[in-house]
């Protein structure tokens, strides 16, 4: 098993490395620099060129790149042009509501979904069965967007029950943390509208898996010795039909951090995927670049993190 | 054995005998069409299609024409789906919005499998270092998250180029990677099968060998990949769309006819504006994932029946 995790590891290495060229071209590729929009009467197009040598952009391509890997890791992810801040610190600051959310919409998703799965597949071609595919099926087809703009509509403005965007009710005065309960009162409808789309992904591999166990040998063995078919299916069936939900979670780590742009956009919630939006339109290079790379190295880790687990949870598997 | 008449094709006489085969295409066509879901989705589609190339014949006002005076008006007689901000007809626009929506994914898609048919069949067929190199590039484009990806080229896209253009390419190289895989996979199995041995004993050149040969062999999970990717690739469009980064007005599409309804303005007040494009993306994805878990079913060579 180590040898497997050191193997991996040392094959994720040129990857880390090409997303880095990847990111790096893409960044370079983007029409305009940073210096470009600072047009006022004073600045003339020398005085520009002279900003961009001493910003370091008069370099050679591949010095501009190493120059930012090395800097990368050290830990040293540059100065965010549109905040003013050191990009460590944007990130940071907004890194924790969208974990929450992501969380949270992982936490709904698992629950439900494998609680539909199983009441789905134990209960096959019954109308239950039909209504809970046909749910699944409509939530993965329902864009996010759409869903939460439903939401805000019905829940919020029609209803009232929830507000409708950001994180805190302004004019609140309590600090975070001790403003949690506001906070989490209005992460419900993000969380929610997000948990959806992945129920229904859940609940069709679970009972899809669920459905392939219940039809083994071993199953049969189970009932014929007169098993209470509850006991066959939790304690026996679910175990095995659950590897698979292993692997999802692993890869569902990336997501956690960068998968919300399009629900933190509709619900204006100040998190990493609205950040990295926003970078993306105001052409903030470092910004861009090292939440690109950070994304990009989570869903590496992600992947290597769901092997990892599938095979240490699945006794068969033997990767020597 | 006595096999119903419909499904059969008679293959000739064998010494005095009838000789009835079923061939692939009844058996598919026969399982397809007991999915009744499957048939809906078909269903459905086509009058989707049928619309959105019938847009510039059916729509009952000129796309573009903003009339001004007549801003964002309700639902009425002449307007059914009443005006939008600057005074268009929202019906009219949402058959072009249908038209330009799919266009955009069926065209990505099509990118995406010429692309990744031709990268994964190199890589399965050949190995070796090809092998490599190509998985090692499919690996790094699947290693960023799909719409940060998509975000960061949708604004590489130079102003000149059409947004719709634009949109269908970048869709079309995020998504290619998927298919390199599943090719890839199905010509590893395929290169140790007899009828491969054969070929290449016969001296079948390498092109010969994987086009003619192999590629029909590996078609099935290919078109239910097509199908599937169709519906995320509806899904990602309006996604990108919304965001602003998509199709760009004028022109419109189902996306962003849904871009402005996160001011309380649209939401709240003018429902008519952003709920049917959203119910139509819904609907149309929806009825692509049938037919696509239609097609998968009754492609799959597992099932006896």
């Amino acid at each position: 098993m180590t040898t497997y995790i050191a193997r991996r590891l040392l094959q994720s290495v040129p990857i880390l490395l090409g997303i880095t060229v990847l990111t790096f071209l893409l960044a370079k590729a983007m029409p305009g620099d940073p210096f470009s929009t600072l047009l006022s009467p004073g600045v003339t197009q020398t005085d520009l060129e002279r900003l961009r040598g001493l910003a370091g952009l008069k370099a050679p391509l591949h010095v501009q790149y190493l120059r930012w890997l090395s800097n990368l890791v050290q830990g040293n992810f540059g100065m965010s042009i549109s905040h003013n801040q050191p990009v460590a610190t944007v990130i940071a600051d907004r890194i924790a509501p969208t974990v929450a959310l992501g969380i949270g919409s992982l936490i709904i998703g698992l629950l439900f979904g494998i609680l539909f799965g199983v009441i789905s597949a134990v209960r096959k071609y019954t109308l239950v069965d039909a209504v809970f595919t046909v749910g699944a099926l409509a939530g993965i087809s329902a864009p996010t967007f759409f869903v939460g703009l439903l939401a805000i509509k019905y829940l919020s403005i029609t209803l009232g029950w929830f507000p409708s965007s950001n994180l805190v009710t302004p004019g609140l005065s309590a600090p975070f943390p001790y403003n949690y309960l506001d906070v989490a009162h209005h992460l419900v409808l993000p969380t929610l509208v997000l948990g959806a789309a992945t129920i229904g992904g859940m609940m069709r591999f679970v009972r899809s898996g669920l459905l392939d166990v219940l039809s083994q040998d071993y199953v049969r063995t189970a009932r014929s010795k007169g098993l209470n078919e509850r006991v066959v299916v939790y304690r026996h069936a679910l175990r095995n039909a659950l590897i698979p939900v292993v692997t999802i979670l692993g890869l569902s780590l990336p997501n956690v951090v960068g998968g919300a742009i399009i629900t933190e956009q509709v619900f204006s919630i100040p998190g990493m995927g609205r950040m990295s939006f926003l970078a993306v339109l105001s052409r903030d290079y470092p910004l861009i670049m090292a939440t690109t790379v950070l994304f990009a190295v989570l869903t590496v880790a992600g992947n290597l993190l769901a092997d990892v687990a599938y095979a240490w949870v699945d006794p068969r598997i033997r990767y020597d | 054995m006595a096999l119903p008449e419909a499904d059969v094709q008679e293959f000739g006489t064998l010494q005095g005998h009838r000789v009835e085969v079923e061939t692939w295409g009844r058996i598919f066509w026969r399982r397809f069409r007991r999915n009744r879901a499957a048939l809906a989705g078909c269903a459905i589609l086509l009058f989707l299609i049928v619309i959105s190339v019938g847009a510039p014949w059916i729509a009952p006002h000129d796309r573009d024409f903003a009339d001004l005076t007549k801003v964002e008006r309700p639902p009425s007689s002449e307007h059914p789906l009443g005006t939008d901000q600057i005074g268009r007809d929202n019906l009219t626009r949402l058959f072009w919005a249908g038209r330009i929506t799919l266009m955009v994914s069926v065209v990505a898609v099509a990118i995406s499998i010429s692309l990744g048919t031709i990268l994964g069949a190199l890589a399965g067929y050949a190995g070796g270092w090809l092998d490599t190199v190509i998985m090692r590039i499919a690996d790094i484009i699947l290693a960023f998250p799909a719409l940060v990806l998509l975000v960061v080229l949708a604004s590489i896209i130079p102003a000149s180029v059409p947004s719709h253009y634009g949109t269908m390419a970048v869709i079309g190289f995020v998504s290619w990677p998927v298919v390199a895989r599943l090719v890839r996979g199905e010509f590893l199995s395929l290169r140790e099968r007899e009828f491969v041995e054969a070929g290449r004993a016969m001296g079948a050149a390498t092109r010969r060998m994987m086009f003619r040969h192999m590629l029909p062999n590996a078609v099935a999970p290919l078109v239910v990949a097509a199908t599937l990717g169709v519906a995320n690739a509806i899904l990602t469009e309006s996604a990108l769309s919304f965001l602003g980064l998509g199709v760009r007005p004028p022109l419109p599409s189902w996306g962003n006819m849904l871009t402005d309804a996160v001011t309380w303005r649209v939401l709240a007040l003018k429902p008519w504006l952003w709920i049917p494009p959203g119910i139509l993306i819904f609907v149309s994805v929806m009825a692509i994932n049938l037919v696509g878990d239609g097609l998968r079913d009754a492609l799959d060579p597992r099932l006896k029946t």
